[in-house]
């Protein structure tokens, strides 16, 4: 069956229906309350208020008032931004050994860490059900996840060796909303999109005071949030009132606002995925139904889409040097990992049936889900052209067949 | 006729609805049944749940009237809510077949009243291997088959990747052919 014909049956399932009157009355019963509260509120001076300052700034002017930034902030910001790095050049001193750190993994209700040299695991924590959606923080020392509950998602902090778990403060019911979460590189901030109401919006949380807050204002939707190396900004998909979305950059401080992905012949911004180390370019990519790499010069905001494959291109990665990048291609059969130049040329199939989990810190492995029929699991392929290790095998390791992969490397992960 | 004007009228189509008892059930009357159609026809032919979901999406419609822009009419608007709604459902649906780490085959009866489409036992074949799939694979074809939305807004619904929606695109319309062949030779 073809997917056309696959589509237009499914199409026969779009008729009509007639709701049953009994429900129809009982309903409009118990809506005629809420409705003469709103009436009541909405007469109110502030309700029309509101309803005329809507109508003369909504959508047809859709102006954006960035909000303004103190100097205090800046300097707390500074301050903060030196500790940080303080720690971070004291740990970084104290690790030695391999430059990557522990590959985290989460996979049945268990954190584990595992070096990816030895093959050696441990299991840090164990979280049970309703945990996922693993981050490591870029210096190796903290470990994010999110917990499901009933009044909404809640994100986590702990450290590495499994102690320390902490809460992070949140101000208002969210949801993780399905972008993989991005670490900013001094390891303090984790900035991670979230539903709020059905609208996503960009979080950014401190691993330190266990506070958060919303970078994006309250009428920006963004998606797929992405720290600049030198943390000061984060780069995002923003949905536009009408027409496709582009690729946004605010500052930390939810300040200058702006969009950088230029002119893109009117192609839809899926995500930031990937911020080169001298911060020239942002590799993003294009959703729709034949998805494409693009890479944008942020400072001239010029893009340049760098895969012409007939097939939808996904998940791109900038390795740490910025010489090469890579990305998925979906086939009739499964995902294939190609790498190529940082300019796009040169593409070459890595490995077929395998879906990219990011680059390790020094840039000498892919990590990727690996689905062949039989088997599969965790894979590191290194770049020396020597054999892929499985890391994790999917039958015995218990990954979630519907997660590519809930782990984290200290990396921005596509 | 101009956006801002546009705005304004589709502001008051709902200000005006909003504005005594008798416009509210007017309103409602009327959007209601194409509500119920859309969520009917994606929650797998069952009432009670589109029924559930059409009256959450009310609530969070006046819960939210602020919000109405007026760039589309207020039907449109209330089927994006009821969208948001059916993927809130499907989430908690995959939540829940994870946990009995088991896939849940529903067994929804079809109202008769409800059907209109001239081929019952076809559309009845249809239903039964839509909803022989897991909550995620049918959250999947729902929006990016019936909806025609691209796959990265049906990943943003579904708190997924774009790559994992895409994968999950695909294993659904696998799972499908294989259910709506075996149902058929059943048959």
């Amino acid at each position: 069956m073809t997917d056309e014909r696959f589509d237009a049956l499914l199409r026969q399932l779009d008729v009509s229906a007639a709701p049953d009157p009994a429900f129809t009355s009982s309903s409009l019963a118990a809506l005629m309350p809420r409705v003469r509260a709103a009436r009541v509120q909405d007469l109110s001076r502030l309700g029309r208020l509101r309803r005329d300052l809507r109508l003369a700034f909504g959508p047809a002017s859709s102006r954006q008032f960035p909000r303004a930034t103190t100097i205090a902030r800046l300097a707390v910001l500074a301050l903060v931004g030196l500790a940080a790095a303080i720690v971070i050049a004291g740990v970084l001193n104290r690790r030695g050994g391999s430059e990557n750190g522990p590959l985290v993994v989460l996979a049945q209700g268990e954190l584990r860490a595992i070096d990816v040299e030895t093959g050696a695991t441990r299991t840090i924590l164990t979280l049970g059900e309703g945990a996922g959606h693993v981050s490591r923080s870029p210096d190796g020392r903290l470990i994010a996840y999110w917990k499901v509950d009933p009044g909404g998602d809640q994100l986590v902090f702990v450290g590495i060796d499994g102690l320390g778990e902490r809460f992070v403060a949140q101000q208002q019911a969210m949801t993780w909303a399905g972008c993989v979460d991005n670490w900013s590189p001094d390891s303090r901030y984790l900035a991670s999109e979230v539903k709020v109401d059905a609208v996503s919006r960009i979080l950014i949380a401190d691993s330190v005071t266990g506070t958060s807050r919303f970078v994006t204002p309250s009428g920006v939707v963004g998606h797929c949030p992405l720290w600049s190396p030198d943390g000061t900004s984060i780069a995002f998909a923003q949905e536009q009132p009408s027409g496709p979305g582009v690729l946004a950059i605010i500052g930390a401080d939810g300040s200058d606002l702006h969009d950088v992905s230029g002119d893109i012949g009117g192609a839809d911004v899926a995500g930031a995925n990937s911020w080169s180390r001298d911060g020239i370019w942002i590799y993003f990519t294009s959703g729709g139904e034949i998805g494409s790499i693009w890479r944008v010069d942020v400072a001239r905001r010029v893009s340049a889409r760098l895969t012409t494959f007939k097939r939808f291109t996904t998940a791109v990665a900038a390795s740490p040097d910025g010489s090469l990048i890579s990305w998925i291609v979906d086939t009739p059969v499964g995902w294939d990992l190609y790498i190529a130049n940082s300019d796009g040329t040169e593409p070459r199939l890595l490995l077929s049936n395998a879906l990219s989990c990011g680059w390790s810190a020094d840039g000498r492995y892919i990590l990727a889900r690996w689905t062949p029929r039989a088997s599969g699991g965790l894979v590191v392929i290194p770049l020396d052209g020597s054999e892929r290790r499985l890391v994790l095998p999917a039958d015995r390791g218990g990954l979630d067949p519907d997660e590519i992969c809930d782990a984290g490397w200290g990396q921005a992960r596509p | 006729m101009t956006e801002r004007a546009a705005t304004a009228d589709g502001v008051d189509e709902l200000q005006i609805a909003l504005s005594t008892d008798g416009a509210f059930e007017s309103w409602y009357r009327r959007t209601l049944p194409r509500v119920y159609s859309y969520l009917l026809s994606r929650c797998g032919n069952d009432p009670a749940l589109a029924e559930e979901l059409a009256q959450q999406t009310f609530i969070a419609a006046i819960d939210r009237r602020s919000r109405f822009d007026g760039r589309s009419d207020t039907v449109t608007w209330l089927c994006g809510i009821a969208r948001h709604k059916l993927a809130d459902h499907f989430r908690a649906a995959e939540r829940e077949e994870r946990r009995r780490m088991r896939l849940e085959v529903r067994e929804l009866r079809l109202s008769e009243d409800a059907v209109r489409g001239p081929d019952l036992d076809h559309r009845a074949a249809i239903e039964a291997a839509i909803r022989s799939l897991p909550a995620a694979q049918r959250a999947v074809l729902v929006f990016v088959v019936l909806d025609d939305l691209p796959v990265a807004e049906a990943a943003r619904l579904m708190g997924k990747s774009a790559a994992a929606t895409q994968s999950l695109l695909h294993r659904a319309r696998d799972g499908f052919r294989r259910a709506y062949r075996e149902d058929v030779a059943d048959d």
